[in-house]
Order: C-alpha cells, then structure tokens, then sequence
C-alpha cells in the first residue's frame, strides 16, 4: 500500500530539511515539534536568506538538528556532526573562519568543530553569544 | 484519401490540396469543463442580493478539506447531498473600493490542542478556511495564508478570476524564537 504524502511529517516540504541551528551551550530543549509543524525555541537562524540550514538528507520522522556547543573548558564542537550528517559540506565551508564571541573571548570555527573529538580547543567559555553568518534568537 | 474532422485540429481542402492547423491541439482545461483542487468556479452575479457568488472546487491542505462561508455556515468544499456533489456557494465579498479587487485565501493555523498544522478541528477557526479579503494578507503567528486565487470586479457587472493555486497542497509551519511564523507549501 502506498504512502500518501503529506500524511505525516515525513516528506512533505522541503521545511522538513531545513532547520535553525541549536545553541546548545545554553540550556533547554532547543524546539517543540509537532505534525507539520517546528518550533525553535533557541540558537541560530542564518543572517543572510530565509534563515534555515538546510539539513542533509535524513530518515522519515527523524529530526536531525544541527548544534554548536562550548564547555566552561573552552571546547567548542558540533555534536556528532562527524556522523549524523546534518551539516551539508557547503554549510561548513560558510562557517570555518567565522568568529564566535562567548563568555570568554572571541575565538574562529575550525574544522576541529565538526571532525569528531576532541574537537576544537579554544580559550573560550560557555555560554555561546554570537557567531558570525548566524544570528542568535 | 478521405480526411475525417476530429478534435484538436481543423482541416481544409481545396483544388490546390489541404492543409492541418493543429494549433489548438490541446483543447483547455476551462473548455473540457474540467476543475482542479481549489479552482475559483461558477462566479455569477445575484442580483437580488447584489453580490458576487462563487465556488471552490474541493481540495485538500495536509489531507484535511478545507471550509467555506456559506450563509454564515462553516461548510466543508466536498459537500454532498443523496450522494452527488452540493459544492456550497459562498459570497465574494469584499472588493476594495479602489482597485476593486478580491483576494481568496486559503487560511489555516495550528492547532491550539496537538500543535499540529493545520487544525483538525472544524470548529475552530484554525482549521482550514476559505476566506476574502480586500486587501493582501501577510502570515503570522496564528494564521498562514496562501492565496488561491484573486477576483477583480467591472462595470456591467463583470468579475474576472486569476488563479494562482491549481491542484492540492501540503505544507509546514516553521517558528524561529519570536520571529513571525513561516508557512511553506508544495503542490500535489
């Protein structure tokens, strides 16, 4: 029997892969979902366009969000960004060299954010202010 | 050879031969009498009432069928009656006063219960809704719109129709912090 599209969440508009980007070094539930139907609560949108990261391809009815996320030890990393694929290539590559302000100082998103632990190591500190090619709301 | 008439083509022949015109190949859409999901119909002039009715051919938003005014009634498009179809009539009202023109949305929110877009309850106002309006409207947070189609009205009386959805839709609802809501759709 065939699925019938727009039943669900699943594979309906091209919003289902698109997303805001979580702040996860901020504390909360990061959105409040429902059929058809996201919430963002917290984090990023992009500055430049409609806002949304376009997520990579992701199973029905899984919600893949991607996140930045800094400890009070000055790592900085995007949770399992090395394996859930919710960043697309092109995504990274706008991200690496933009400056992140926190708690502490200012610090530029390497590659080490995305390739998996332990990640990148900065001087920084949590919470997350800004980064750049992102607004925070 | 013997050349038969048929659809789609015109045929002439004379002592110099014949020839084809096959630019009406296709016959339209309007001249089958054929709708499509949410098609703006039957726009007549009442007279007594002094007023534009109109129809909308049923559709679907997210699989839920969507309602329409009529005589002040909250009715789904896909009405029926001893089993044929009893499409409601609705008025097609307001025209601005200036550029006399008729913008026919469909209007659809969240439900205030699941969250779910759109509604399903069909007595809440956010369920999907048919609605007119005189002036262009904008999404928020309780409301997205989408605008099927728009009428302008003439002397005489005339009414003309531009479509602008023509089959069914799903779509989603996306909320970033306090930011006004979006609503993304897609045609099925």
């Amino acid at each position: 029997m065939g699925t019938l599209i727009g039943d669900s969440s699943s594979y309906s508009t091209w919003a289902v892969l698109r997303t805001a980007v979580d702040n996860a070094s901020v504390g909360g539930s990061p959105a409040n979902q429902y059929a058809h139907n996201i919430e963002f609560l917290k984090g990023f949108y992009t500055t430049e366009g409609n806002g949304f990261i376009r997520t990579t391809y992701t199973l029905p009815l899984t919600f893949a969000m991607p996140d930045f996320n800094l400890d009070s030890g000055g790592t900085f990393w995007s949770s399992n960004a090395d394996t859930n694929f919710v960043w697309t290539d092109e995504d990274k590559a706008q991200l690496i060299g933009e400056d992140v302000t926190n708690a502490g100082t200012t610090f530029a998103i390497t590659s080490d954010a995305f390739d998996g632990y332990p990640w990148q190591i900065t001087s920084g500190s949590d919470p997350i202010y800004t980064i750049g090619k992102l607004t925070a709301f | 050879m013997k050349i038969q008439p048929g659809v789609g083509y015109t045929f002439d022949s004379s002592s110099k031969g014949f020839t084809f015109d096959t630019s009406e190949q296709f016959p339209s859409r309007d001249g089958l009498g054929v709708t499509h999901p949410f098609q703006v119909i039957n726009v007549t002039y009442d007279v007594a009432g002094s007023a534009w009715l109109f129809q909308v051919a049923p559709g679907t938003v997210n699989n839920i069928v969507p309602q329409i005014d009529e005589d002040s009634v909250w009715v789904l498009l896909d009405r029926t009656a001893g089993g044929l179809p009893d499409w409601p009539v609705s008025v097609l009202t307001p025209f601005d006063a200036s550029t006399h023109e008729c913008f026919i949305y469909l209007r659809a929110g969240k439900d205030t219960t699941s969250g779910a877009f759109p509604s399903a309850d069909d007595t809440s106002s956010n369920y999907p809704r048919i609605i007119c309006s005189d002036t262009a409207l904008s999404d928020t947070d309780t409301y997205g719109y989408v605008l099927l189609a728009k009428a302008t009205e003439g002397t005489g009386p005339v009414c003309s129709v531009v479509q602008y959805v023509t089959g069914s839709l799903w779509g989603d609802r996306i909320k970033l912090g306090t930011i006004t809501a979006s609503y993304y759709y897609a045609r099925i």
